[in-house]
């Protein structure tokens, strides 16, 4: 498409770059902005352009963060002693919204995968480990996706930290909850089946 | 287990057919160049999703159309299947059985079991070792659904492994050994199932080969099948952590049960460097043969029989005597491809089965005849 300035062509390019987002609907965008009143479009900036100045990592788990430590990180309430390896934020936020961890979090970036160009060093395990020395940790969840390049993740981890005297769990891995048997494949419920629980805990488990 | 109804649309040189099959034993005859090949290798998609003749479906597609679509109705276990295989260029390719589409390829191994046997088999007994893992592997994928995972778990830990091997020795930076004891130790948890499963199947297939070769040749040879792997001699974590400085120079994985063979002897030579035209063909025909039975007894369903060349390198009494072990033998439904009209029949006729005989010529089914 040809615009008939080099402004809005510069503006639809930048909108171009974000998920999900095509020329046609950076063309809307553009011209909303456009013809909405300039000082709305001020605030939107601004608030767009904090990200970089007011937004930075936590230096202990890389969660986002406006200091120097996240809000988790710094809350004395949570369990500092226990730590949620997740792979990125999205999966903090959906552990977040359980309501049910009182932890605090480690954001790895990312799963081993050299196919990928990820390689240990690429990721945030040597401050997981130093964490794990330094904090006097006593549990590490692994709260990572199931996948074979996960089980690679966990094992490298769990290798590192041996020697420590750190309890390491993961999740649970089994049959979704209000799902039926019927449909579980067979993988899923023979690992349910080797996993299965005693009753009694079950019962603790549903209060 | 029989396939009873097959349509074929811009698969190869075939535009538009359908054709009803009524026996156990068929027999397609043409010239060269007519699609007798490729009517055969359009059941084998139907029974494994693939094509065994080409490894790009977008070269089965007609020169003229841009898809191709294959219909069979199977009689299994006494009731009736269908599958469908269609393939658009440009899209993925989707098989569906009862008109449910598989999510995956793999889903469809094993349930409708396939023997082929080309002129081009040769390579199992003259090529490199891959040729054989190729066929131990198709050969315990049907009959065993966890050796297929497996599998797939080995080779995509062990192209990580080889991912990260040569970004090291690309970068000349220093190897995490940590990681690699990591994905050790994933590869000796998959690999050592893979090497036991492999080990038990030669022994079974050894004796049904010895028992098959014996009735299509009347020799009494000795065969034997040996399963060549560093696993047989050394325990794989310490041939892993002996071989680790070279995988490290090299840039790959240098030991695991990616480096089998199947060796073939005969009378104590090894046939791949001792043995004659014709003893590779018998052999190669008995070992597939072999398969057949094997695959028939782990799915309990008597596997379609693809015969392509039949002739080809073997005399006229070696396939008369073929023909009476598969017409006596086996259970299995049977298609052969000849360029003669009358031999197979003659044949078939005298061993006493009725035989459907399908003329063809370009893409076209020109004649139909039941010779009981």
């Amino acid at each position: 498409m040809k615009f008939s300035s080099p402004v809005i062509d510069q503006a639809v390019a930048a909108f171009k770059t974000l998920p999900g987002i095509g020329e046609k609907t950076a063309l809307r965008l553009v011209l909303h902005l456009l013809n909405n009143d300039p000082d709305d479009v001020k605030r939107f900036l601004t608030s767009i352009g904090k990200l970089i100045t007011d937004i930075q990592f936590c230096k202990r788990c890389h969660n986002i963060s406006s200091n120097d430590l996240c809000n988790i990180c710094v809350d004395i309430q949570r369990n500092q002693k226990q730590v949620c390896v997740v792979e990125n934020i999205r999966e903090l936020m959906a552990i977040e919204n359980t309501g049910q961890y009182q932890g605090t979090y480690h954001i790895l970036g990312g799963l081993i995968s050299p196919v990928d160009g990820i390689g240990p060093e690429q990721l945030n395990i040597d401050s997981l480990i130093n964490r794990a020395r330094e904090f006097d940790i006593q549990e590490i969840i692994m709260a990572l996706n199931p996948t074979m390049e996960g089980d690679t993740t966990i094992f490298y981890i769990s290798k590192r930290l041996k020697g420590l005297a750190i309890k390491l769990t993961t999740l649970a891995r089994g049959v979704a909850f209000g799902g039926e048997l019927e449909y579980v494949d067979d993988l899923t419920l023979a690992r349910s089946l080797m996993a299965r629980l005693p009753y009694d805990n079950y019962l603790s488990n549903q209060k | 287990m029989q396939l009873e109804f097959l349509h074929l649309s811009n698969f190869k040189n075939w535009i538009n057919q359908d054709i009803n099959l009524s026996c156990r034993m068929l027999c397609l005859c043409g010239n060269n160049g007519m699609g007798k090949t490729n009517f055969l290798d359009a059941i084998y998609y139907l029974c494994t999703g693939q094509s065994y003749f080409q490894s790009q479906d977008m070269l089965n597609i007609n020169h003229h159309s841009d898809f191709f679509r294959i219909e069979g109705h199977f009689e299994r276990n006494q009731t009736l299947e269908s599958i469908v295989c269609t393939y658009r260029k440009g899209s993925r390719k989707q098989l569906k059985r009862n008109n449910v589409l598989y999510k995956r390829l793999a889903g469809h191994t094993g349930i409708f079991p396939v023997v082929a046997i080309a002129p081009d088999d040769m390579i199992i007994v003259n090529g490199h070792s891959v040729e054989r893992r190729r066929f131990i592997n198709f050969m315990l994928s049907n009959a065993d659904a966890a050796y297929l995972n497996q599998l797939i778990a080995y080779q995509r830990v062990l192209k990580h492994r080889n991912a990260y091997l040569k970004d090291k020795q690309l970068t000349h930076s220093a190897v995490d050994q940590t990681l690699l004891d990591t994905y050790d130790v994933q590869l000796i948890d998959n690999g050592l199932q893979i090497f036991e499963k492999r080990k038990e199947a030669i022994k079974v297939l050894a004796s049904m080969l010895m028992k098959v070769h014996e009735n299509i040749t009347d020799s009494n040879s000795r065969i034997e099948l040996k399963l060549e792997s560093q696993l047989t001699q050394n325990d794989f974590s310490h041939l892993l952590i002996d071989c680790r400085a070279d995988d490290i120079r090299l840039g790959r994985s240098t030991t695991g049960i990616h480096k089998d063979d199947i060796l073939i002897f005969l009378d104590g030579y090894e046939l791949k460097k001792f043995g004659s035209q014709g003893q590779k063909k018998s052999i190669l025909i008995a070992l597939k043969l072999a398969q057949l039975s094997f695959l028939e007894l782990y799915t309990k369903q008597a596997p379609l029989l693809l015969l392509d060349d039949l002739f080809d390198k073997l005399d006229r009494s070696r396939g008369e005597r073929l023909l009476n072990y598969i017409c006596h033998q086996l259970k299995s439904q049977v298609f052969i491809t000849d360029t003669h009209s009358r031999r197979i029949p003659e044949i078939v006729h005298s061993i006493g089965l009725p035989l459907q005989l399908l003329g063809i010529d370009n893409g076209k089914i020109v004649k139909r005849e039941i010779i009981q």
